[in-house]
């Protein structure tokens, strides 16, 4: 800005930064509560120390194995959960996004809100006929269901993310593929996809935290063995009060996947929210 | 030639001129969309259809014939009954049916104060991200974390907070001198303690959306407007707020719609206790579904959720349409 007064200047940067503070602290005192927390043996957990630094003598690593002991095979169930729900979603949205965005095919103008209809049912809501729907198909209680209810209720929002994307991508590009002579599957793999990636970004990212993070298809729809990290996170926190560090470690260790595709695709995610996919 | 012209062209000329055979890849685009389409049907409107249906049903009740063998009676045909039930409020039949009123009314507000307050929340903090702040991707991550975290493991590190003895909360408030509060188990406070974790966990989010959007908009607007005279707050109320318009629509759907959909946390924050005062829809039905008796009852408040909601989404969409054409 021009002309600014110097002092005013300090002083809106001292009340920019304070505020900034006071909401950082806000939201990252929960975090090091836990991490403190999962790292102390449990006997030291108590009113006055809970949230000193562990120092050597109540220092522990022991809460992480015992958490993934409890966990069992949770965790590797939300992986291949994350993963093959999370790419068909994708795949299928971008698709979808293609042929409704730049394929001008009658009634789409019908499909797309009916499509985008799914998306507005509070899925939990209708919990008892879904349940009995998969166990008509055979579905009820395995992975392979719960990949299928994420892959179909991630539809609707993978859709419409992409169609937006794709919306702003020039026609011409289209027709200069169609003039070379390629065909839908052509256009596809050689303009539409290539020009994709941020979209990809912010619709893994999205699909992988909502999926990763879903509790309630969880523990209705699968069996014991088959049931999703989130469960067995919820299984922690309402178990044995007295040993803290154990849900504590269970939520570091449930939240290193997503921190992870964060840290890695973050950037993206923010370069593909401006590049324009989601309008809404 | 279909190849030397545009795929928009074809399909257009498809349509008008009615090609004598239909050609594969007309079809192809229908092939391709029929999946998702027939799916996200048969796992929303055949679902939603059922439950209407059901709850307009008594569930016959489950018994035994003389050799042991399960015998289920058949469904009674009650019309409107099952909604009536839920204005039943005394005398319940059931352990936890006969709160719905309760129930819906806990849900509306923390509905209205999570979105109410997040978005405003959001919004000022994406306007503070959006200043030259060093270490900007430090802050912003510190903001946005919790969005990524499973809301359970998210509320049990609150549950610890809001621990009556040795909750971090109480223990501040203790070293203050001021009387410290049973966060989870007194009735009035129950339910605010449940927002504050959404909204500590959302509200990140949605800055990110509000931060892009900031982003979109060319500087050049306000320095005309600085020239003009006009002051932060008028540029901040006659300049961004109106043209992030698009963007606080896209966030109040998904907003409103996230804040009907997420209940785990009571899992982990009470369960909905005490005396149901922190008890939503959706947590409601979960505690009472697999209860053969309350099925009816049970599809009447799913009805009810569904209505809300999509009451809401219609609303939200023809309140925001009418104001772009205002605009124009």
């Amino acid at each position: 800005m021009v002309g600014v007064n110097p002092t005013r200047h300090r002083i809106s940067r001292t009340i920019i930064y304070t505020l900034l503070i006071l909401f950082a602290g806000f939201f990252l005192i929960p975090v090091y509560l836990v991490i403190v927390t999962a790292f102390k043996d449990p006997q030291f957990i108590n009113l006055q120390t809970v949230w000193e630094f562990p120092n050597p003598t109540t220092f522990t690593t022991d809460a992480f194995p015992e958490v993934m002991e409890q966990f069992g095979p949770r965790f590797t169930n939300s992986v291949i959960l994350v993963i093959f729900a999370t790419t068909i979603s994708a795949m299928l949205g971008s698709m979808n996004g293609y042929i409704l965005s730049k394929w001008r095919i009658p009634y789409a103008n019908v499909l797309f809100p009916l499509m985008l209809f799914g998306m507005f049912i509070p899925y939990q809501a209708i919990l008892v006929p879904l349940a009995a729907f998969l166990r008509n198909v055979d579905l009820y209680g395995g992975l392979p269901g719960l990949i299928l209810i994420h892959v179909v209720y991630g539809l609707p929002i993978t859709t419409l993310i992409f169609r937006n994307f794709y919306a702003d991508i020039p026609t011409e590009l289209i027709e200069a593929g169609a003039i070379d002579g390629a065909g839908f599957f052509g256009i596809y793999t050689n303009v539409v996809f290539p020009l994709s990636i941020p979209g990809f970004v912010v619709v893994i990212i999205w699909q992988f935290t909502q999926i990763w993070n879903e509790f309630l298809f969880g523990i209705t729809m699968t069996t014991n063995e088959n049931q999703p990290i989130t469960v067995g996170l919820s299984y922690l926190a309402g178990g044995e009060a007295v040993k803290y560090n154990l849900p504590m470690a269970g939520a570091i260790i449930a939240a290193l996947p997503p921190l992870l595709v964060y840290i890695i695709a973050g950037r993206y995610f923010i370069r593909g929210l401006l590049a324009g996919s989601v309008k809404g | 030639m279909a190849q030397t012209q545009s795929a928009v062209q074809v399909t257009h000329i498809a349509q008008t001129h009615r090609l004598k055979r239909p050609q594969w890849r007309h079809i192809l685009p229908y092939l391709l969309i029929a999946p998702t389409l027939i799916l996200v049907g048969l796992f929303t409107i055949y679902p939603t259809i059922r439950t209407l249906e059901q709850s307009l049903y008594e569930p016959g009740a489950s018994t035994r014939d003389e050799r042991g063998r399960r015998v289920q009676e058949p469904d009674t045909f009650v019309g409107f009954q099952n909604y009536a039930d839920l204005f039943i409020t005394q005398d319940p039949p059931h352990p936890i049916v006969g709160s719905f009123l309760q129930v819906l009314g806990n849900t509306i507000v923390f509905a209205v104060v999570t979105v109410g307050v997040t978005l405003p929340l959001s919004f000022g903090l994406a306007l503070l991200m959006n200043r030259a702040v060093r270490g900007r991707a430090l802050w912003r991550f510190s903001l946005f974390y919790p969005v990524l975290l499973p809301l359970i493991g998210g509320a049990s590190m609150w549950a610890f907070l809001y621990g009556n003895t040795g909750g971090l909360i109480n223990i501040v408030l203790r070293s203050l001198g001021i009387p410290t509060q049973d966060w989870l188990n007194t009735p009035d406070l129950v339910l605010w303690s449940v927002i504050v974790v959404n909204i500590w966990k959302q509200a990140g989010f949605y800055m990110i959306f509000y931060l892009a959007g900031l982003q979109a908009i060319p500087k050049d607007i306000y320095e005309a407007a600085a020239l003009d005279g006009a002051s932060y707050f008028q540029q901040l109320f006659s300049i961004t707020v109106p043209l992030l318009r698009r963007t606080t629509l896209f966030l109040l759907v998904i907003a409103s719609t996230y804040a009907f959909q997420t209940v785990e946390q009571l899992d982990v924050l009470n369960r909905g206790m005490p005396a149901n005062r922190s008890n939503m829809l959706l947590w409601y039905i979960y505690q009472i579904y697999p209860s053969a008796q309350a099925r009816g009852y049970v599809n009447a408040i799913s009805m009810v959720l569904v209505v809300i909601l999509l009451t809401f989404t219609f609303i939200n969409f023809a309140f925001f349409e009418r104001k772009d054409d205002d605009g124009q």
